[in-house]
């Protein structure tokens, strides 16, 4: 049954995928003939490239920090949105639509809320009595706005919440009632558990998406200032098409993959320990 | 099999409630009458109107020739063509910034027209040659640009007047004109109270690159081998610079600059004082009659007057299978009809010398008054550097610089840091 | 009942009202947060270019210039470009449900050689930068003929082409008890039928949020319309909304947020409407079993 993936993966995706590992042991420009270089383009990206490094760091201090952040916000606001309330179907929309956006109008947006004179946040923070801060102009600064910018996508996390949420047995609460739980305990002793596969679920995925952030900082301050916001994939894409190095950049997305891939697997043997899976085949003996 | 698919495809949506959006569509195939060429290009609602307007007249021009024009978002239009040219899926005709001629014309992508400006002894002179020139490699033509954009001083005459200070003088020739002249000019225009400021530091190479030439800096070595930007002539330009920001305070702030849309202050006029490319058309429309402007050249460094600048130009695709018809076409595009009805409503400094003399220009009583510093800025223009590492190079120079104009660091330390990058990658 | 349970209710009832209360203070003070850069998109979407930058700028301008939509629907064709989107969406969010589904049952449910290998594998697609392999994409659907047409912004979904999907509603089947499959197998339900009458069913609020999620990032989905579409009536709204950004030029803001207006609207009415249904849509039964 997972034949139509299968058929997928073999017809789209994996072509693509072992030509992008070709080209990145090549010199290509793309356009003349790839020239092959064996491991050249890694040995100077890993050893020699004081930028790459610097983008990745500021890539994983990024994806550190948000990645929690977005899970634990979103988590929360599937509770508080998961309850019988007024206009419940008007909160859920609202908290929603940031998700909606495209990413130009996001970054818009936040050139407006992050501005220094005028800018919401300031203005927020004059009320506190607290000078204002270059938000996007201050190099020490300017990652921190992304992390808070990516709190505002926290409404993807919410639905998917949302949507475990509803496959809760209910009688589970009512047993935890009758023992006298409150709130608190019921949300951490039953809700987090029963629903850990999807929370495993957010975190892999917020691992591969935050790894490779790439339209914000690309249109909000393409990597500056001072490369103090230079994402690795905006760094694989002025490679790959603005400085015509493709073969430079595939190596890029590779390093990038193995990244991830390591990350992952981390994750996923560290999910035996904490994921509780319902339906899982391995907890039967078979 | 696959077919068959398509046509179940087919049926099964024509069946749909979308029918309707996609009988026009990609689903159906192109009927070939005319020989069809495809044009790529770029451009904002504005631009697609002037596309339009001169593919309009093409069109009643001839009939031989119809032109598929494939609008491509700026930001993301290199991304599309390298992959359409990378995938083997080649336009005709192709909108092409100058910048990119260069690594263009390496990878053989470029059709070389000399063959036909001999043939048809194509006559060039009414072409601003400065401007011809940045579509020539190696002495071999590939291009016709489509503006003359030249980088000027754009003032703002009304906060001049409030101030009583005289206005930079148009003449190219004046030797009046200097950086302490300027700078005498922007500290008495500023007045952060009203939040007026004399003069907005621009972060773009063009902007700066005006200074440095100024002053007899350069980028690069005769030889192109080393990258010089570390010169006393080009550490004293971006000093001056960073100091009109943090020492002298006549330029706002980047961040600030940001936020209020850097592209926007002059216009809303919270700038006394501003480079920027002639978008004259853009600027009538928008200030229209809020405060008088006018245009000057920048003041003179060591080294005298200079002006950056670029533009864009239609180029042929090495790989077309119609270049005698793509011919036709780029002999149309720099035609004296397609420049004054692009010039009309496009708002920009004409590539012709006949239009550039013309009303379609010059458009008497309205703002700039001064609008022949462009044409005569031709002569003083120095384009970007051509090297095949430039627009790498460039991006370290940017991303350095940028740390000069948050502040605390000097022009010389900046400059050794893009040198030494810069190098590393030669 | 017992009048020492009688009191717990009263004292619950209480804690219950605070309770609501702080619930709807955080609700509404962060609505205000999430909405304001909302209502000045559309504040932006009704000014004149002389208000798009006056300093300090206006929440509510006047005059209004409604205008600014009139201009987006019929100077670029704005709504032709909406309708492709809906097309291209409705017929990529079937197939994604139906293949994504198959492949999620397939590795959750079924035991089969090299299942979790795969499954590695099938998260490893997500791991690559998608910059690197829209050139040799670009090239296969070429070499299909396919360019300049809706099949490479539609029929890779209709085989699982989004992992994202298939890792999302495997996670969901997880959630979901082995017992009842093994129940309908005894009583004679092959694969197909376990698939489609129990866990298809069970897992509605699942497939609403898969639904819901992919016809969101199908509506906003930018670099491959941009790629594989030339003609300018056959855009999809993503791309003809970037169509109103000009860097070189400037942008007129007060229409790209007209423009940007009317691209939200669709999906934000759609959520709000089918929300519900979808999210609340199964109360789970069945599980006492």
């Amino acid at each position: 049954m997972a034949a139509p993936w299968i058929f997928g993966f073999v017809f789209f995706i994996a072509g693509p995928m072992i030509a992008s590992l070709y080209l990145s042991m090549t010199r290509w420009d793309l356009f003349t003939p790839p020239r092959f270089l064996g491991l050249d383009n890694f040995h100077a990206l890993l050893t020699d490239d004081n930028t790459f490094w610097l983008s990745f760091r500021v890539t994983t201090l990024y994806a550190v920090f948000s990645v929690p952040i977005q899970i634990a916000v979103g988590l929360a606001l599937a509770q508080l949105l998961n309850q019988k309330i007024r206009l419940l179907g008007m909160f859920r929309s609202v908290y929603y639509l940031p998700s909606v956006l495209s990413g130009v109008s996001i970054a818009i947006m936040f050139r407006w809320i992050f501005g220094t004179q005028y800018g919401l946040l300031n203005g927020a923070l004059k009320l506190l009595g607290i000078e204002p801060v270059s938000w996007l102009g201050d190099p020490d600064i300017v990652l921190l706005s992304f992390i808070l910018m990516s709190v505002w996508g926290s409404g993807a996390n919410m639905l998917i919440y949302l949507g475990a949420l509803q496959s809760v047995p209910t009688e589970l609460y009512e047993a935890a009632e009758v023992d006298g739980a409150g709130s608190f305990r019921k949300f951490f002793k039953i809700t987090v558990p029963m629903i850990t596969p999807v929370i495993f679920f957010t975190l892999i995925n917020g691992i591969i998406i935050s790894l490779q952030e790439f339209q914000t900082p690309f249109i909000l301050t393409e990597g500056g200032p001072a490369n103090a916001s230079l994402f690795i994939v905006l760094y694989l894409y002025r490679h790959a098409f603005q400085w015509f190095k493709m073969g430079y950049a595939s190596a890029i997305a590779w390093v990038i993959f193995f990244y991830v891939l390591v990350l992952s697997v981390l994750v996923l043997r560290s999910s035996k320990a904490w994921v509780y899976y319902e339906g899982s085949l391995k907890g039967r003996g078979e | 099999m696959y077919k068959l698919s398509r046509r179940d495809f087919l049926k099964f949506s024509s069946m749909s409630a979308f029918g309707a959006a996609i009988a026009s569509s990609p689903w159906s195939a192109l009927a070939q009458d005319a020989v069809t060429l495809r044009l790529t290009a770029w451009g904002n609602p504005t631009e697609v109107q002037a596309r339009e307007a001169t593919l309009a007249l093409y069109d009643e021009m001839q009939d031989a020739i119809d032109i598929e024009f494939i609008h491509t978002p700026g930001s993301d239009y290199m991304t599309k063509l390298q992959t359409q040219l990378a995938g083997g899926d080649y336009p005709d005709v192709m909108f092409l910034g100058n910048g990119a001629i260069e690594p263009f014309v390496a990878r053989g992508q470029l059709l070389a027209l000399d063959d036909y400006l001999a043939r048809d002894n194509f006559d060039t002179s009414d072409i601003s040659q400065q401007n011809l020139k940045l579509y020539n490699v190696d002495g071999v033509q590939y291009g016709f640009p489509v503006d003359a954009p030249n980088q000027q001083l754009f003032y703002n005459k009304t906060l001049f007047d409030a101030a009583g200070i005289d206005a930079p003088p148009a003449d190219w020739e004046d030797e009046s004109w200097t950086w302490d002249a300027f700078l005498e000019k922007a500290i008495a225009l500023t007045d952060k109270e009203a939040g007026v400021w004399g003069w907005q530091v621009k972060t773009g190479f063009r902007a700066w690159w005006i200074w440095v030439t100024a002053n007899g800096g350069a980028f690069f070595n005769e030889e192109g081998t080393e990258c010089i930007l570390n010169s006393p002539e080009a550490v004293e330009a971006l000093q001056f610079l960073g100091d009109l920001i943090h020492v002298h305070e006549v330029a706002p702030p980047l961040d600030v600059a940001s936020e209020m849309g850097s592209g926007e202050l002059f216009q809303s006029g919270v700038t006394a004082m501003e480079t920027w490319w002639p978008a004259i058309g853009r600027m009538r429309t928008n200030i229209a009659d809020k405060f008088e402007w006018n245009v000057a050249p920048h003041p003179a460094g060591a080294a005298g007057k200079s002006t950056s600048g670029g533009g864009t130009g239609h180029t042929v695709s090495a790989f077309t299978q119609q270049p005698d018809e793509s011919w036709e076409f780029l002999k149309f595009l720099i035609s004296t009809d397609c420049v004054s009805l692009w010039t009309d409503i496009m708002g920009i400094v004409p590539p012709l010398t006949s239009v550039a003399e013309s009303d379609v220009f010059l458009k008497p009583g309205e703002p700039p008054a001064d609008i022949l510093v462009f044409t005569k800025g031709n002569d003083y223009l120095r384009p970007d550097p051509r090297h095949p590492q430039f627009t790498q190079a460039q991006q370290i120079a940017q991303s350095q610089l940028e740390r000069l104009w948050v502040g605390g660091v000097t022009a010389q330390e900046v400059c050794d840091d893009i040198v030494s990058e810069v190098n590393r990658l030669l | 009942m017992t009048t020492l349970s009688l009191g717990r209710k009263k004292n619950r009832q209480r804690t219950d009202a605070i309770q609501k209360f702080v619930i709807y203070l955080i609700l509404i003070g962060g609505a205000v947060i999430v909405l304001f850069p909302f209502l000045w998109t559309f504040s932006t979407s009704l000014k004149t270019p002389d208000q798009v930058y006056q300093i300090p700028p206006q929440l509510i301008p006047n005059p209004a210039e409604p205008s600014n939509y009139v201009r987006v629907l019929v100077d670029r064709p704005f709504a032709r470009w909406l309708l492709n989107s809906l097309f291209v969406v409705v017929i990529s969010t079937i197939g994604t449900l139906l293949s994504c589904s198959l492949a999620a049952f397939a590795f959750s449910r079924l035991r089969w050689p090299f299942r979790d290998k795969l499954f590695l594998v099938l998260l490893a697609t997500m791991m690559l930068p998608t910059q690197v392999t829209l050139i040799p994409t670009f090239i296969l659907f070429k070499e299909l003929g396919w360019i300049n047409t809706y099949f490479p912004i539609t029929l890779p979904a209709w085989f699982a082409r989004n992992a994202f999907y298939v890792f999302l509603l495997r996670q969901f089947f997880m959630t979901i008890p082995l017992d009842l499959d093994d129940a309908a197998r005894m009583d004679g339900a092959s694969h197909f039928q376990v698939y489609w009458r129990i866990i298809l069913p069970m897992s509605k609020p699942a497939l609403g949020v898969a639904a819901l999620m992919f016809a969101q990032f199908k509506w906003r989905e930018f670099l491959a319309p941009l790629i594989y579409l030339n003609r300018t009536e056959s855009l999809t709204a993503a791309v003809g909304l970037r169509t109103f950004m000009d860097e070189t030029h400037g942008t007129d803001w007060e229409l790209m947020m007209a423009a940007n207006i009317l691209f939200m609207a669709p999906v934000v009415t759609v959520f709000f409407f089918t929300q519900r249904y979808m999210i609340q849509g199964v109360v789970i039964t069945g599980v006492k079993g």
